[in-house]
């Protein structure tokens, strides 16, 4: 590890020979990270490349030449839950951003803010604790993991959910049409 | 066939073909499209929801590593963001228990990061210094990334299989809590006081450590038996979590995955237990008994209370929660900081005894756990 504190060092008086060896020498432990945590894929490239331009960009910054191991953690752990972020935006895998259909502009009128509540308050605490981290980024197979289940359960518990926001919604279209129905007079 | 809600739900990650496949059958189908609409529009919800009470994924990052990233890894910056963010973890925790999954996940992502450095580096003694090396720029450096990615494949498959256990002994002192990667992934959390030793006695065909104290398991899934003894028992896995402690006999509570608990004396005697239960062997040659216990409130003692920095009147807030005990706090102290990592066994009024001593204050108690710090 000596070798890496003195390009750390050398690094950071602007010696780019010993900034490049360094990234050079970064590269195979960020990468294998990355493949640990999200396989090989395409994404990776950019996760590493990210990482190690946080690392380029922060070096002298880095007031302990020791610590280069946690340092570059910090930038691979915050590239690698910015990737989570954008995992899924299940808008634009669902509709055409060009031609979004009328449904989803309707849904987005102040007066539907009441069904979200009432399908909000339809969740149970396990199915929410599972939506939420799947818009955190996590896939079912790694939130299985996290809260020791298995991904069958967990997509069960994403069907109930369904299911419970949909009877919700229809209690609900039910009770709003009572007047049309009966109206006052 | 097109797409029926039931599949689209089930998909754990989209690829282009499932994404032209959803919008075909959405098109044609106005109450898929509704019902899918109404459930996007409730995810939009849950997120808006987190978005405004929990600190941000970069805040959540410095909180769940706060004991590896000290003040000469962050930034000014990152300081102010990582003081608002734990003002803010508290409050957030109560309203979104799922944030604790994802500090925990972050530690996990970390400690793959330690094994990721640890087989690039280990293996790599001495290496020679750059210096006439063709002057590479960044740039330049970037462009060659995906030329070697097969090679580092390559590499990391060669580091995997080579699985020989080193045996070796992890000790840990008095209020120290320690995180211990072994060769094959599994991930042990020793607690204060504590003691594991790898590899004595191991046969070709099993993982086998010695043990005593407290630790949480991680055990890494694999056809090979991960064997754990203490001095009263034999606890066999092939992949789950839990946590264990020595004192006075052998407990095990179980998070996920089935283990198998045995007394030593009569090892045929063993008990098979399912997340939820905790099995207690308490000598030789007794049978386990086993009992279901709340893995929550019991995992709290297996984590350290870490303060840095932090305000007295925060401190006390924390404590208050954790052991919902009542604290008071003098004027003087609140503004007073501390930095100390305390064992959560020692309970509400032990570690009040510490701080009391750390900050030079005087520690009062009532019989109805009531506490009072004044200076």
């Amino acid at each position: 590890m000596q070798d890496l504190t003195q390009l750390v060092a050398a690094a950071k008086k602007d010696d780019e020979l010993a900034l490049s060896g360094l990234l050079k020498q970064l590269e195979s432990p960020i990468r294998a990270f990355f493949i640990s945590r999200i396989g090989r894929r395409m994404d990776v490239d950019d996760l590493v490349q990210n990482t190690l331009l946080r690392v380029h960009r922060g070096i002298k910054d880095l007031k302990d030449d020791t610590r280069l191991k946690a340092f570059a953690m910090k930038g691979a752990l915050y590239e690698l839950h910015d990737f989570y972020r954008g995992r899924y935006t299940t808008k634009e895998i669902l509709y055409d951003a060009h031609e979004p259909p009328e449904v989803a502009d309707h849904l987005s009128q102040p007066a539907d803010r009441l069904d979200v509540e009432l399908a909000l308050s339809s969740l149970s605490p396990k199915a929410r604790e599972i939506i939420e981290l799947r818009e955190y980024g996590y896939k079912y197979e790694e939130i299985a993991d996290m809260i020791g289940s298995t991904e069958a359960a967990i997509k069960m518990q994403v069907k109930r959910a369904f299911e419970r926001m949909r009877d919700a919604l229809s209690v609900f279209l039910i009770w709003i049409s009572v007047p049309i129905l009966f109206p006052e007079g | 066939m097109p797409l029926t809600l039931d599949d689209i739900l089930q998909i754990d990650e989209f690829t282009e073909a499932d994404i032209a496949a959803v919008r075909d059958a959405i098109s044609n189908d106005a109450s898929l499209a509704l019902a899918l609409s109404n459930w996007m529009t409730l995810q939009e919800a849950v997120r808006s929801d987190w978005d405004a009470s929990v600190p941000s994924r970069e805040q959540l990052v410095l909180l769940a590593l706060e004991n590896q990233l000290d003040s000469t890894l962050l930034s000014e910056r990152e300081l102010e963001i990582q003081r608002e963010g734990r003002a803010k973890l508290a409050g957030a925790i109560d309203l979104h228990p799922s944030v604790s999954l994802v500090l925990d996940k972050i530690r996990t992502d970390a400690a793959a990061f330690d094994r990721a450095w640890s087989s690039s580096f280990s293996s790599r003694v001495d290496r020679p210094p750059v210096v006439g090396r063709p002057k590479l720029s960044l740039v330049r450096y970037a462009l060659s990334v995906a030329a070697v990615v097969a090679l580092v494949a390559v590499g990391i498959n060669l580091i995997q299989s080579d699985g020989s256990q080193i045996a070796g002994e992890y000790v840990t002192l008095t209020s120290q809590w320690r995180t211990v990667t072994l060769e094959d992934g599994t991930e042990v959390q020793l607690g204060p006081d504590s003691r594991l030793e790898v590899g004595v006695g191991a046969g070709s065909s099993e993982r086998y450590v010695t043990f005593e104290g407290k630790a949480f398991f991680n055990v890494v899934s694999s056809p090979t038996p991960f064997i754990i003894e203490t001095f009263e028992a034999r606890t066999t896995v092939l992949g789950t979590s839990f946590a264990m402690r020595t004192s006075e006999g052998t407990e095990v509570t179980l998070v996920t995955g089935r283990v198998s608990i045995a007394p030593l004396g009569n090892l045929e005697d063993a008990r098979i237990l399912e997340p939820g239960q905790q099995g207690r062997v308490s000598d030789r040659d007794s049978s386990p008994s086993v009992d279901s216990v709340n893995i929550e409130r019991m995992l709290l003692g297996f984590e350290p209370i870490i303060f840095k920095d932090t305000p007295m009147s925060d401190v006390v807030e924390s404590l208050s929660d954790r052991f919902t005990v009542s604290i008071q706090l003098s004027e003087g102290l609140q503004e007073t900081t501390l930095t100390g990592t305390f064992d959560s066994d020692l309970g509400a009024k032990g570690i009040l005894e510490s701080v009391a001593l750390a900050i030079g204050a005087e520690l009062t108690s009532s019989e109805d756990d009531s506490f009072s710090l004044s200076r």
